[in-house]
């Protein structure tokens, strides 16, 4: 309680004084807030640039991150070899069941396989045409 | 019956993928794990696929997988289709890739006839099949396969070959 009053004093003496400034000052109060905020932006934008080049480069810093980094780059590949293992494997089992189907269909058929492989044979019994 | 309906579903959805008939595509290479070898199969598996005893060992896993589905659906097979099925795998099994894909191809292209224009090659078919091997020639080169349909022919008006086979 003490000390909110203790800041409320301080807050106004210094509203106070404000009234006090000439606009030249204020100016040059209005600049150095520019170049200070200007350079407190320039670590932010450093470590984004680090970050951009890390993969290329090597590690700017310590051994934890590094690690965390090598994992979460294993994992992915894992991630990315896995996925690309299941998508064959559901072709595999897509094409297996379709040709397996078609053969075991065809083997059973009236129609043995050497006549069906006969093309000349096969239009000439299609021909629906009767004897002149 | 609910099998031949998929059977035929199936045949109907690869109607439209007639290219990838012919030989197994690289993913699905890739994606079949190895199969068993011919010792480590069952006993039922190695009565059924007795045909393909002396070609499993250089087989392709994918085909091998092929054949142990096929396998998997012989006990529901009928009779007559267990013992064509038996008959046939064999030289099934020594065709060439693209010998089985024309075959695939050509079975395809019978399945999306007519059900009268299927009905008619079959019964063709077995007409053929009954006249004698010497007689075969004569009739696919002078005659429409429509005779093979034709009626019990009167014995002064009908061919010699038309006779034949009437009388199967």
């Amino acid at each position: 309680m003490n000390e909110e009053r203790q800041a409320y004093r301080i807050r106004q003496a210094l509203n106070h004084g404000l009234q006090d400034i000439s606009p030249a000052a204020s100016r040059r109060l209005e600049a150095a807030r520019h170049l200070a905020v200007s350079r407190q932006k320039q670590p932010v934008r450093q470590m984004v640039a680090e970050l951009a080049a890390y993969p290329a480069g090597t590690p700017a810093s310590g051994g934890k991150r590094d690690t965390s980094v090598i994992v979460r780059s294993l994992l992915a590949i894992v991630a990315l070899l896995s996925g690309m293992w299941l998508a064959f494997h559901w072709h595999s089992e897509r094409y297996v069941a379709e040709i397996e189907a078609i053969d075991s269909a065809l083997l059973t058929d009236d129609l043995p396989p050497e006549v069906l492989l006969d093309r000349d044979f096969l239009e000439w019994l299609k021909d629906n045409s009767s004897e002149e | 019956m609910a099998q031949r309906q998929f059977i035929r579903g199936v045949i109907l959805a690869l109607a439209c993928q007639l290219p990838a008939l012919a030989a197994p595509p690289t993913a699905a290479i890739i994606g079949t794990a190895p199969q068993p070898a011919w010792q480590a199969l069952t006993a039922s598996q190695r009565e059924i696929l007795a045909p393909l005893a002396a070609e499993w060992g250089a087989m392709e896993h994918v085909r091998r997988k092929q054949w142990l589905a096929s396998a998997a659906r012989y006990p529901s097979m009928s009779e007559t289709e267990k013992q064509r099925f038996q008959a046939r795998m064999n030289d099934w099994a020594r065709m060439t890739p693209e010998q089985r894909a024309k075959v695939r191809e050509n079975y395809l292209e019978i399945n999306r006839l007519p059900t009268d224009e299927k009905e008619a090659i079959r019964k063709k078919w077995s007409a053929y099949k009954q006249l004698p091997e010497e007689k075969r020639q004569g009739v696919r080169e002078n005659h429409k396969s429509a005779i093979l349909l034709a009626p019990p022919p009167e014995p002064e008006t009908g061919t010699e070959e038309a006779t034949a086979a009437s009388d199967q």
